[in-house]
């Protein structure tokens, strides 16, 4: 072999070793191995907190706005201060098989608890500038209360 | 020899490569489906709680209602008969059109289950309503369309109902005691014929092209208003005429408690047409 081939095949399983070592199995143990779980998804909780008015340094005018025009003039459908807690535990996310055979679907788990504090809008106003004070509300929502669901919402393509 | 091994290295490393395509059975290749749209649907529903959703008027009166429970009923067959997002193209000359279509549920198996409890405050004065209850709710068809409005800015909308409600209760007492309550049996809503007979195909109220309805907000003579309105049917785009529904109700009864109960017999709309619908909301 000459010199400048076996410097190739060195080089060559360098990168070979440097490579595999990473990626080499361990041998586990039975408590390691025992703590070994498997899962196909993931879930998620949520504290979700908006605009909160006992914060310090808390908006206190905030506006959510959808524009218009139509002749010219602008308007906006403006909600002032949407705001409220929202808790909720847990939605789940995974791939399932179809049990038709017809390939996979997207499995949303729906949450079983779902809490809402002061959740809403302090007014609903149109109006032509939106920032401009609200003179026209046509008044408030809110959500308050706890929300239970069960099942899944099932998504896929046709 | 040594160019023997180099070869062999290279093919090892080459074989490594996660990227590299692979070629596909026929099997495999009968798995691979292309989609333009996206099915889904419900499995295991049923919603309950306390939650109370408050509407409060600017003057400080309030209507509410709250601990809203609904449940659903699952398809024998899974996945098929879902709803159906699609985005399809408009008429000639208007944009594209987002339409979700409801299952045809042409057995009935998918039965909503409503109820909720509801009552004003006003002037000082707090008065719970009792409960709505809805039960065996079927929707056969049908479906909304989304798009943009032919004039103005807003939101084009379309929809079409075939419902029926196997009956919707008025309780004053609550949704668990039926003993006094006004009942509906035998609630449908669909197309009909113009003799006022049900066709069995969904009642169209809105097209997004024949007789759109938009949501927007406009100015008129007295300022500016959230608006809803149901155009005039177009025979650009459509018939130039509006569909044609009805609604029977198979029995109204008023039940009390040591009372006869009061029948009323049924009701019918064999033919309605709703030609133009304008709403604008003011304080």
């Amino acid at each position: 072999m000459s010199l400048r081939i076996r410097q190739a095949v060195l080089a060559i399983l360098s990168a070979c070793s440097c490579a595999v070592a990473g990626a080499a199995p361990q041998p586990l143990d039975d408590a390691e191995l025992g703590q070994v779980t498997g899962r196909d998804g993931i879930s998620f909780a949520a504290h979700i907190s908006i605009n909160d008015p006992s914060l310090v340094g808390a908006v206190a005018d905030s506006r959510l706005s959808l524009g218009f025009n139509g002749d010219g003039t602008n308007r906006y459908i403006v909600l002032k201060n949407l705001r409220g807690t929202v808790d909720m535990f847990a939605v789940s996310l995974s791939v399932q098989n179809r049990s038709d055979g017809n390939g996979d679907y997207i499995a949303i788990g729906l949450p079983g608890y779902v809490r809402y504090t002061n959740f809403g809008f302090e007014s609903l106003s149109v109006q032509t500038d939106p920032s401009a004070p609200v003179t026209g509300s046509l008044g408030s929502m809110n959500l308050n209360g706890v929300v239970n669901l069960t099942g899944e919402v099932r998504i896929w393509t046709h | 020899m040594p160019r023997r091994a180099l070869s062999v290295l290279l093919a090892l490393l080459c074989g490594g490569a996660a990227q590299a395509m692979q070629p596909m059975t026929d099997k495999a290749l009968s798995g691979v489906r292309g989609g333009d749209g996206v099915s889904f649907d419900l499995n295991g529903f049923s919603m309950s709680g306390d939650a109370r959703l408050t509407y409060t008027a600017p003057s400080g009166s309030s209507l509410y209602v709250e601990k809203f429970a609904a449940s659903r009923s699952d398809n024998s067959q899974p996945f098929s008969d879902p709803y159906l997002l699609d985005i399809v193209p408009g008429a000639p000359g208007l944009a594209d059109v987002i339409k979700i279509s409801f299952p045809n549920n042409a057995s009935a198996e998918q039965k909503w289950q409503f109820a909720y409890d509801w009552g004003v405050d006003s002037d000082g004065i707090a008065r719970q309503g009792g409960a709505v209850v809805m039960k065996d709710v079927v929707f056969t068809g049908g479906g909304l369309q989304v798009s943009t409005p032919q004039v103005n800015d807003g939101v084009a909308f379309g929809a079409a109902l075939r419902m029926d409600i196997g009956q919707l209760a008025l309780q004053p007492r609550g949704r668990s005691d039926a003993t006094e309550q006004m009942a509906l049996t035998g609630i449908h809503i669909g197309a009909t014929d113009a003799n006022g007979n049900f066709t069995g195909a969904p009642w169209v109220i809105a097209d997004v092209a024949a007789q759109p309805a938009v949501i927007n907000a406009l100015t008129d003579e007295t300022g500016e208003r959230l608006h809803i309105n149901l155009d005039w049917p177009s025979a650009k785009y459509g018939s130039g005429q509006p569909s044609t529904g009805g609604v029977v109700i198979d029995n109204i009864t008023f039940t009390s408690p040591n009372q006869a109960p009061v029948d009323l017999g049924s009701s019918r709309i064999g033919s309605i047409q709703i030609n133009y619908l304008d709403i604008k909301f003011r304080r």
